[in-house]
């Protein structure tokens, strides 16, 4: 009986292996340098693409699922839900403002009397069930 | 109805038997579930992860100053060598994956040591990060104590902090426990090309905790 | 008894030693790895579970008899229906077919001597113990009375033992998630010979389901959990408005495990159905293809909708109006089923024994489960249903009515094989309609209730309600004393000696193909699939089939 494992898992050389960390560290580096440039609303962007491009080199070099589609389609299944789970949230969190203080034209003062952290009426800064 | 010939005389023809559990027919079949098996379990890690992620972009988004402001506090330096040195140790793990697959049973060994040391120069520098930080009062909600901020807040942005990574510095303690138990076997001589599987899925929980890193590091230390 | 039918390749009078008998001791069976002893273990932890959270259930329905205080105070009556919620959903609901019916017949329905993990899955069976207890320990500690949907801002800063019950439900987490890993792991790798994707009983489509979720669903709901015991701990902040966090963002994190994790209720108990109406319709089942699919895509499509819990919790109209539209698209496979099951029975040869009854119980209860749910999916109408008994009254069909009764069709399926004994079938058929008239009674009240405004949680109502109420809580006496009397005559079966035959049903699945109750390692040798497992034609004639006198 055929040892399966041989020909089942392609051996990658460490030449290859010491290639790809040899990427990795020279983007580690252009990822510092580039924090200390502004590309203003891109900088976000910017980061986590070549925090991607790090990570598609550890997922398909390191973890070998360059050869492996089958584990690497699992792996994508999970990055997917968890897209999903973000942008779903965004749904409601990027279309209602929040009421904050910092967000109020006029600040929310406490009043004398009030209740120390009690519930307060944001048109008036008067505590609720305080007479008009 | 009939039932096929007993597997038991197919398990004799199987080389390398001793770890060849009972109800897999093959080594083959046995390594590709162990397989499988790692990876359902490293997606639930990248939805564990993930919903602290998009806890701190959403907090984030809605405190931008605070945040800003916060991070400054981080050293990127160190943060930039942690990320070396854990890009280092997902080399040297890989390349013991790679001994154990072409039968060189002293470089398995010393790789594997070489990646407990990497993880170990890891959470050194965590310690040294995270002494900073409660020396200065950089500590998450309620203990947060800094003196001096101009911007008011930071103190979700060192909540994050510490849950992100010490979240991830339990992995990371987790995983050179799993990889000193694999120099154990490895020393008996348990690994071989023939078997190596605890080797190759130990390594894909390592690289992930290494990936995690990828993207925490930015995410905290870089973004202005 | 007789030994009864035999497969042809056994050959012999004398029988091997099977699971239960061997190895024995207690402690064997607190160190095994076989699939079919851990199953039993489950099943008998997640019933005594069940036989709690279903006291709790009696004694909300006794403090509803009046509109005002009847034997508990307001604080008690919190901590009893969130301690009643807690355990019915992740010890009972949640691990209950999976774990117990999946783990026992998972592997003989694929031909498989174990499932992929055997140690995995004892260890989830401890972690399963583990967090079980922790849960019970949170009574020592005052309770827990923020609902078991542990809303902030007041599970972040109410006393008690909300963190020992959130970090319980983390532990229990861990255990379903193992279950999943284990599942597809074993869909994957260990179907027979001959078995392809097409030819595995539905059964194993649906934990293959269930698992997708188990996996990807209840890691945030560990985050979850782990961020309110931060927020109590460290004043962390994400969900506290006071300190700039978002409290109706911890309902998003919650309810994004919180609504597959019933699609991880009902897709078992859907699988279950699949493989008894079959049976008992000795026809093949309508739809194969529609129904697995069905039941991937309702596992998907799970995934999209959690928001309709939130649609008066202060989410922008624009994310309500998408969590509804998406929400209405989970009715299509989910009445793509119910159709095929009663294609399945259309001219099909029935045979009215305790699973098959269980089942036409099922599809009639799991219909109006099914069908009120799109009352609650309107935007429109939920906010006038929300938080209302119509609501309870919803996924008690759903969770209640439908998953418990399949999983009483499922053991009732599986008990010969399981412990090759028979309950007295004419008490089952007797307990099942006392259970469906006693179900009714209970639940369908509360639809009426709701829509008339009662509100959902609370402990004292007005007057108008109490009839309502009344009818509910007698209702949930004749429940009870149905279930009481199933459990009688379960019990009662192991005063029979064993000795049923290897398929006393008639079934087409592999799992009938071996001795009841199996030897450890399942089968004799390897099963090759020699048919469809719902291949009901008349047999072709090669293979004799021994049949010793009686």
């Amino acid at each position: 009986m055929s040892q399966a494992n041989a020909h089942a898992h392609p051996v990658t050389s460490p030449k290859t292996y010491a290639l790809v960390l040899l990427a990795l560290l020279v983007l580690t580096v252009i990822t510092v340098q580039a924090s200390y440039i502004d590309f203003g609303p891109w900088n976000t962007v910017v980061a986590l693409l070549i925090a991607s491009a790090k990570g598609s080199l550890v997922a398909l070099f390191f973890m070998h699922l360059r050869h492996d589609k089958f584990n690497a389609i699992i792996f994508v299944t999970g990055l997917l839900f968890l897209a999903i789970f973000l942008i779903w949230t965004l749904f409601d969190i990027a279309t209602r403002t929040p009421v904050l203080p910092s967000n109020l034209k006029t600040p929310v003062q406490e009043f004398p009397g009030a209740p120390l952290g009690g519930p307060v009426r944001p048109s008036t800064g008067q505590p609720r069930g305080a007479a008009q | 109805m009939t039932t096929a010939a007993s597997s038991a005389h197919a398990h004799a023809e199987q080389g390398h038997t001793p770890f060849l559990q009972h109800h897999f027919r093959e080594m083959s079949q046995q390594f590709d579930a162990a397989k499988i098996g790692m990876w359902l379990f490293l997606v639930t890690e990248v939805l564990l992860f993930g919903g602290l992620f998009v806890g701190y972009g959403i907090m984030h988004a809605r405190h931008p100053e605070a945040f800003m402001a916060a991070h400054h506090h981080l050293d990127r330096t160190l943060g930039a060598l942690n990320t070396i040195v854990l890009l280092t140790s997902s080399f040297t793990m890989v390349m013991s994956v790679w001994a154990a697959q072409t039968d060189r049973k002293k470089l398995l060994i010393l790789f594997l040591a070489l990646t407990i040391l990497c993880a170990g120069v890891f959470m050194v520098v965590k310690y040294f990060e995270y002494s900073h930080k409660f020396h200065e009062g950089l500590l998450p909600g309620k203990y947060y104590s800094h003196k001096g901020d101009t911007v008011p807040g930071q103190f979700m942005f060192f909540s994050f902090y510490f849950m992100m990574t010490g979240l991830h510095g339990i992995h990371v303690l987790a995983g050179m426990v799993a990889i000193a138990w694999l120099l154990v076997r490895a020393i008996k001589g348990h690994f071989s090309s023939q078997y190596y599987s605890p080797v190759e899925i130990t390594g894909l929980y390592w690289h992930l905790v290494d990936l995690i890193w990828i993207y925490l590091f930015p995410l905290m230390y870089l973004i202005s | 008894m007789s030994e009864g039918v035999l497969t042809a390749g056994a050959g012999h009078a004398a029988r091997h030693a099977d699971y239960l008998e061997e190895p024995k001791g207690l402690w064997s069976w607190l160190t095994t790895v076989d699939h079919k002893r851990i199953g039993l273990m489950y099943m008998w932890s997640v019933l005594f579970f069940f036989l709690v959270g279903g006291i709790f259930a009696l004694l909300i329905r006794l403090e509803l008899l009046t509109p005002k205080q009847t034997i508990m105070d307001a604080e008690t009556y919190n901590r009893v229906f969130t301690l009643h919620g807690a355990i019915m959903v992740f010890l009972v609901i949640i691990p209950a077919i999976p774990a117990a019916l999946g783990n026992f017949a998972l592997p003989l329905l694929l031909g498989a001597k174990d499932v992929a993990f055997p140690r995995l899955n004892l260890a989830s069976l401890y972690i399963y113990w583990t967090g079980a207890a922790m849960a019970v320990a949170t009574l020592a500690l005052g309770g827990v009375d923020t609902g078991w949907t542990f809303y902030t801002p007041y599970s972040t800063t109410t006393g008690g033992g909300v963190s020992l019950m959130v970090l319980a439900a983390f532990v229990l987490g861990f255990s379903s998630i193992f279950t999943g890993v284990n599942f597809i792991a074993t869909i994957h790798k260990l179907r027979a010979p001959g078995m392809g994707w097409f030819e595995m009983p539905l059964f194993c489509w649906g934990m293959y389901a269930t698992a997708i979720i188990q996996i990807l669903a209840t890691p945030v709901l560990g985050i979850t959990l782990l961020l309110i015991v931060m927020e109590r701990v460290l004043g962390v902040g994400i969900f506290d408005p006071q300190l700039g966090g978002d409290p109706v963002l911890f309902q998003h994190f919650f309810w994004f495990y919180s609504h597959p994790a019933v699609y991880i209720m009902i897709l078992p108990a859907m699988a279950v159905i699949s493989e008894v109406i079959p049976t008992f319709s000795k026809k093949t089942i309508f739809g194969y293809k529609a129904i697995a699919f069905s039941s991937v895509a309702i596992a998907l499509l799970g995934f999209l909708v959690w928001a309709h819990h939130m649609f008066v919790a202060g989410m922008s109209l624009f994310a309500g109006v998408i969590f509804s539209f998406l929400t209405f698209f989970i009715a299509v496979p989910s009445a793509i089923k119910v159709f095929n099951w009663i294609a399945t029975m259309w001219r099909g040869s029935i045979s009215l024994e305790a699973p098959m009854l269980h089942a036409i119980s099922f599809l009639l209860i799991f219909t109006i489960g099914g069908l009120t749910g799109l009352f609650l999916a309107a935007l429109s109408t939920d906010v006038h249903l929300h938080d209302t008994y119509f609501v309870v009254a919803h996924f008690h069909y759903v969770m209640a009515g439908s998953n418990l009764i399949a999983l009483l069709a499922g053991m009732h399926y599986w008990w010969p094989k399981m412990y090759g004994r028979m309950y007295n079938r004419k008490l089952a058929a007797i307990a099942s309609a006392i259970i469906f008239v006693g179900f009714n009674l209970t639940f369908l009240p509360q639809f009426v209730l709701g829509s008339r405004g009662m509100p959902r949680r609370y402990y004292n109502y007005l007057p108008q309600f109490q009839d309502l109420h009344v009818v509910s809580t007698v209702g949930s006496w004749v429940l009870a004393a149905g279930l009481f009397l199933t459990a009688a005559y379960l019990l009662a079966s192991f005063r029979q000696p064993k000795g049923m035959p290897a398929n006393p049903w008639g079934g087409r699945t592999l799992e009938w193909e071996t001795t009841s109750p199996p030897t450890t390692h399942n089968f004799e040798g390897q099963p090759v699939l020699q048919h469809g497992p719902y291949d009901y034609r008349p047999e072709p004639a090669p293979v004799a089939v021994k049949e010793l006198a009686h």
